[in-house]
């Protein structure tokens, strides 16, 4: 066991698959990461019917630029996971033939500038809501 | 996996696009979640989002768990934890959904 997390992990650090291991290691991460969240959230959330009074001053917490670093850096998890869930859904089911090595790079180069596309414009509104410019 | 990657996409992008975006981070509080929770139907999505992301969530973890627990025994223990915890955080969160905010 310990063997294994020990090579496993080493694996894949040292394994030089370039941006297509990159986009591999990332979609763990992020969903890991999203777990993490999301498990905290149900948590967080269910105050709401638990402990009410509670509710207001745990998403105080959140309201922080602590709150609105981990919000930036949640959205981008969610979407790369999205973005790069939607590319390996869409192949697997309608576009087997595209897993080859050169098509496959070239979608996951495309993954990365629609997950950043789509990231930059929500970063910005998250900004402004945290100013309460809008 | 797939399937509920398929539906999760529009649903917790929805969602965080109504909670972050739209609504904003700083305007959530218990108030908003009361006069969200009072339509049956955002209690219906909320509940059908925990389900599927949840479990989605769970299934994936179990995957890369698996990846470096190849020992029958480790998985069998990883099944049960992983099952025992996918539980209790679905029904606190379901019966919070369904319980709603106290008047």
């Amino acid at each position: 066991m310990v063997k294994n997390i020990v090579n496993g992990v080493s694996g894949l650090i040292h394994y030089k698959g370039g941006v297509a291991h990159y986009t591999f290691l990332m979609h763990r991460i992020s969903g890991l990461g999203v777990l993490t969240f999301l498990s905290l959230h149900i948590l967080l959330e269910s105050t709401a019917h638990y402990a009410p009074r509670l509710y207001d001053q745990l998403n105080a917490g959140l309201q922080t630029p602590l709150g609105l670093t981990a919000e930036i850096v949640m959205a981008l998890l969610v979407i790369f996971h999205g973005v790069n869930g939607f590319r390996i859904t869409y192949f697997d089911l309608f576009h087997p033939d595209l897993w080859t090595p050169h098509s496959a790079l070239h979608s996951v180069r495309a993954t990365w500038i629609v997950s950043i596309l789509l990231w930059l414009p929500a970063v910005a509104i998250m900004i402004l809501h945290s100013l309460r410019l809008i | 996996m797939r399937l509920s990657a398929i539906l999760l996409i529009p649903m917790v992008w929805f969602h965080t696009i109504f909670t972050t975006l739209i609504v904003g981070a700083e305007n959530v509080n218990l108030n908003l979640v009361a006069a969200r929770w009072a339509t049956i139907s955002w209690r219906v999505y909320d509940a059908l989002l925990l389900a599927f992301a949840f479990s989605h969530g769970i299934t994936g973890l179990r995957q890369v768990l698996f990846d470096f627990a190849t020992g029958a025994t480790a998985r069998k223990t990883l099944n049960i934890l992983l099952l025992l915890f996918w539980l209790a955080l679905s029904v606190v969160g379901i019966i919070g959904i369904v319980g709603g905010v106290a008047k």
